[in-house]
């Protein structure tokens, strides 16, 4: 479960400025969209993978990838039916299995999906949590979205943890040996747990309400800010060189 | 914004985040809680809120934290087959939402909920349920290109159990909630 995507390791990309980074991500994502070559938008994930590879080890690099396969899969399946009038690349005996046609926009939409998962997943391991706050900020996120954003991930862990205590002692009580037991007791558990969970976070709120009342929020003094985002050398350098990537790859892999 | 609206709005938040996270296996195919936390932050909190709730999940999915179900993020989530869905829980929060600020004027005195407002709940799920459809069907059906037949097979008929399950259980969670929360957003900051 989520308390912090924040993955420590090394590389440029860890002093990369995040709002040039985040800048960076969603123009590239943009671009992989518009008509540019496959082989271009491969090697974008090539590239992106062995920064991961390099930058957090080669079990954290390859997750991303296991966590998109069922939708590869879902995509290597259907597609196929899409287009049947090209000529037939991949046959089985007399029955045509995939069209020319299939295999490249098979390949675009695969090359695509990888892309933009490895670009985004970078994004969230090399920036710490407190930085892309500060991003959303800087970008125009008000102090009051932000600081939900911020109770979000830190409701999280504490709702997944009383959620899995409370389901633990609900099974407890239906002890069942058999699987088709078991998967009928999680199924009539779900509302007595979701009830007992909603009352643990709804009780959460007042000490919450009172403890921000406390600190100031509401009243129109915020919160002091004790962290700012730091760049190595000038934010200028860091958006140029972000715009020259995006440039670049654009020029390079346009049809 | 309030402070508890902050609050409550963050709750719904991390809810709809935890409910990915949770599977159930009512049928052969395995549903997650997502879509129960935006129904019941529609009816508990209202569309408002809801909406908000809503919207941080699928930024936050887009930006590529791994809020979406399976522990994955990014924006090509919405590119992919089953973008539609996620799109969707934006009009399922709306409806939903709708529903519960409209069943608050069908309160008794001690804020629990008259027959008619719990009707107007229960058609405002009903509705909200099948307006997910109403945009992850098609999307699926063009992202694909699937028939129409293969595209309510593949993306609705297996979900169905699992989806009359969750209406079930935010009619009675809801049911018994609702005075609580909306007394608690109903309380104004000093």
């Amino acid at each position: 479960m989520i308390s912090s995507t924040y993955v420590a390791g090394k590389g440029l990309i860890y002093h990369f400025d995040a709002r040039s980074k985040l800048l960076l991500t969603l123009v590239l994502c943009i671009e992989v969209f518009l008509p540019v070559s496959p082989t271009g938008i491969y090697l974008l994930s090539l590239i992106s993978f062995l920064i991961a590879l390099y930058a957090t080890g080669m079990k954290q690099a390859l997750s991303p990838l296991k966590t998109i396969l069922p939708l590869i899969i879902m995509m290597v399946l259907f597609t196929p039916f899409t287009y049947t009038d090209a000529p037939a690349a991949i046959t089985a005996g007399n029955v045509q299995l995939a069209t020319t046609e299939a295999l490249y926009h098979l390949n675009l939409l695969i090359a695509r999906f990888i892309a933009i998962t490895y670009m985004a997943t970078l994004f969230v391991w090399t920036t710490t949590m407190s930085d892309i706050m500060l991003t959303f900020q800087w970008y125009g996120l008000p102090y009051s979205g932000a600081l939900v954003i911020t109770l979000a991930f830190r409701f999280i862990p504490f709702i997944a943890d009383s959620f899995k205590m409370i389901s633990d002692a609900h099974s407890l009580r239906r002890v069942s040996s058999d699987t088709k037991g078991r998967r009928r007791s999680r199924i009539f558990d779900i509302l007595p747990t979701i009830s007992s969970a909603l009352v643990f976070a709804l009780k959460s709120i007042p000490n919450l309400a009172a403890t921000l009342e406390h600190r100031g929020y509401s009243t129109g003094h915020r919160r002091t800010r004790y962290r700012t985002l730091r760049t190595k050398g000038p934010l200028f350098t860091h958006f140029l060189i972000c715009v020259i990537i995006a440039t670049s790859f654009y020029l390079l892999f346009s049809l | 914004m309030a402070v508890r609206n902050v609050i409550i709005t963050s709750l719904f938040t991390a809810l709809i985040i935890v409910g990915s996270f949770i599977i159930i296996p009512v049928t052969v195919v395995p549903v997650t809680l997502q879509t129960l936390f935006v129904l019941l932050a529609g009816v508990l909190a209202g569309r408002k809120t809801a909406l908000t709730s809503t919207s941080l999940y699928l930024v936050l999915g887009a930006v590529g934290l791994p809020v979406f179900s399976g522990a994955s993020g990014g924006l090509a989530h919405y590119f992919g087959p089953t973008g539609g869905f996620l799109i969707g829980m934006l009009l399922m929060a709306a409806i939903s939402g709708a529903a519960g600020d409209a069943a608050m004027k069908y309160q008794n005195e001690d804020q629990t909920l008259m027959k008619k407002g719990l009707v107007i709940l229960i058609l405002g799920s009903f509705a909200a349920t099948v307006s997910i459809y109403l945009v992850g069907i098609p999307f699926i059906k063009f992202n694909l290109d699937l028939t129409w037949p293969k595209a309510f097979a593949t993306a609705m008929i297996p979900f169905i159990p699992g989806d009359l399950l969750k209406l079930v259980v935010v009619i009675i969670v809801s049911n018994i909630f609702f005075p609580r929360v909306r007394s608690y957003l109903a309380v104004k900051d000093e």
